[in-house]
């Protein structure tokens, strides 16, 4: 197993006092991350998402396994070489967005290296021209820039961002996806957490889908959403889908797999169904993501 | 990073929370009040007014500095860069100090060394404490603290027994009195007394070790 994050065989049970059984938050899990790599992982409320990230952060120690970052085992501290940005911005009172980040910085660096890595930040997450406003006050988008910008102080190549879009406006999603490109380009890693991943196309390398602590799916993006979906507007509703076909809301879709969209088209064609309009477009992760899960069921 | 400059990292918090909070106008307050106080005493007791401020000091201080919820969520925050637990918890608590002994300077600018020490003392033990309370239930434990200083700070267990048959109420508040900081007992710093240094070394110890531990297992987004 190679690269800038590996896991191998991780199990993390939380225990729970008063004779009440102990949670089993990671099952199992195993990859590994390489550099200039965004992962995406994807999961359900509650499968074990953060937790993951948590461990992969040193906050907390597996139960049974291995993680390395950078060639360390992360139960040495891996402060130095992992950033980990928190679901919820929570930033001492009073403090300016430039202050929160020298603080942090301070645990790096020193003088003007410490202000130099402040500077970097705010650019890297977009925050320089909100340098002076008050963190604990930021709106939800620049909370999150915020945390992120704290993630990649001290020259941190390894970002564990979790849920980072959760709850942003479209514009916001698509800067900040815009910034972790430029990130990876420069060579650095991200892992970054999703319930919802609609609209992470565009920026996952590589998918891992998590199922009640299990890791069921490890793909390439360009595998996942390989597939063609061919979907089928009717004048009519039918009562019953034609073979290999599912019931939309305006009609019927079907995976098209190496099937031609006219062969297709021909099925429905046969069981007398009035096509309106008919177009062929690729999977969304959020739809390959889910059948992937179904599959591992 | 090494553990000194994680301490000296903790000193914005003074600087921040005195400049952009009420912090400044309560600790102003209470040099007010307690110097109305003290003038207006029968018999004047200096070393009574500075311990006053510094434990009055010192807990607000440590309100303002790292009682608050949204404080001890960012503490998280912080150690998920290389900084030492133990030196956060220094660090906060030189910084609650520092905070408390501007006001004890201030207040026994006229009285001698030996109260201006005993004020210091006083304003450390209780920083420690109060910070342990802080980061272990917040401002509502900081709160009952300061309330508690209010109602019986200023009394010694022997004064609470001192009515015929006391009950087992006032036995627990003479124990409280004799066991955690109390005023009657910094008294003796100002004379010396070791007794009063040893139990203001051990509380200091005890608050910041305990403050410590709550410290080291904060994590992020978590209070």
């Amino acid at each position: 197993m190679t690269g800038v994050v590996q896991v191998r065989g991780v199990r993390r049970v939380f225990r729970r006092g008063w004779g009440r059984p102990p949670v089993v938050a990671i099952a199992e899990a195993t990859f590994a991350i390489g550099a200039g790599e965004v992962v995406c992982l994807v999961g359900a409320a509650a499968s074990g998402k953060t937790t993951l990230l948590r461990l992969l952060a040193g906050v907390l120690a597996p139960t049974a396994g291995v993680i390395r970052i950078a060639g360390v085992s992360a139960a040495a501290d891996v402060r130095s070489s992992v950033g980990f940005a928190p679901r919820d911005p929570a930033f001492p009172p009073g403090f300016t967005v430039r202050e929160v980040l020298a603080y942090c910085a301070s645990a790096h660096a020193r003088g003007r290296e410490r202000d130099a890595q402040v500077t970097d930040a705010l650019d890297a997450a977009g925050l320089s021209e909100r340098a002076g406003r008050r963190a604990a006050s930021l709106p939800l988008a620049d909370g999150r820039r915020l945390l992120l910008a704290q993630s990649l102080l001290g020259g941190r190549r390894v970002v564990l961002l979790d849920e980072p879009f959760a709850g942003l406006d479209a514009v916001t999603r698509r800067d900040l996806s815009d910034r972790l490109q430029r990130l990876v380009v420069t060579g650095g890693s991200v892992l970054l957490s999703s319930a919802d991943p609609v609209g992470l196309e565009r920026l996952a390398d590589r998918v891992l889908v998590l199922r009640a602590g299990r890791l069921v799916v490890d793909a390439p993006a360009t595998e996942l959403l390989g597939g063609r979906i061919l979907e089928v507007v009717l004048d009519v509703p039918p009562r019953e889908a034609p073979p290999g076909f599912r019931v939309t809301a305006t009609g019927l879709e079907a995976d098209l797999g190496w099937r031609s969209a006219e062969s297709a088209l021909a099925v429905c064609r046969a069981h007398k169904l009035h096509v309106r309009a008919s177009r062929v477009r690729l999977k969304t992760l959020d739809e390959a993501t889910h059948d992937a899960d179904v599959a591992a069921r | 990073m090494g553990f000194l400059r994680c301490v000296l990292s903790e000193w914005p918090f003074l600087r921040i929370r005195l400049l952009r909070t009420r912090l400044g106008v309560w600790l102003v307050l209470l040099l007010g009040v307690v110097w109305r106080l003290e003038r207006s005493a029968v018999a004047r007791d200096p070393l009574a007014a500075v311990l006053l401020v510094a434990s009055g000091g010192a807990t607000l201080c440590v309100a303002y500095l790292a009682g608050a919820r949204a404080d001890r969520t960012a503490l998280g925050l912080a150690l998920l860069h290389p900084r030492f637990p133990a030196a956060v918890t220094i660090g906060r608590w030189l910084a609650a100090t520092s905070g408390a002994a501007i006001v004890v300077l201030v207040a026994a600018i006229h009285a001698s060394v030996g109260i201006a020490l005993a004020g210091l003392v006083t304003a450390a033990t209780m920083s420690a404490w109060t910070l342990a309370l802080a980061w272990w239930g917040g401002n509502v434990l900081v709160g009952a603290w300061l309330i508690w200083l209010a109602l019986a700070g200023g009394a010694s267990p022997e004064a609470v027994l001192a009515r015929p048959h006391p009950g087992a109420g006032r036995y627990a508040v003479a124990w409280a009195l004799e066991l955690l900081p109390a005023l009657w007992r910094y008294r003796g710093l100002a004379f010396g007394e070791p007794g009063a240094a040893a139990h203001a070394a051990v509380l200091i110890a005890f608050g910041l070790t305990a403050a410590r531990t709550r410290a080291a297992r904060a994590g992020p987004g978590q209070p």
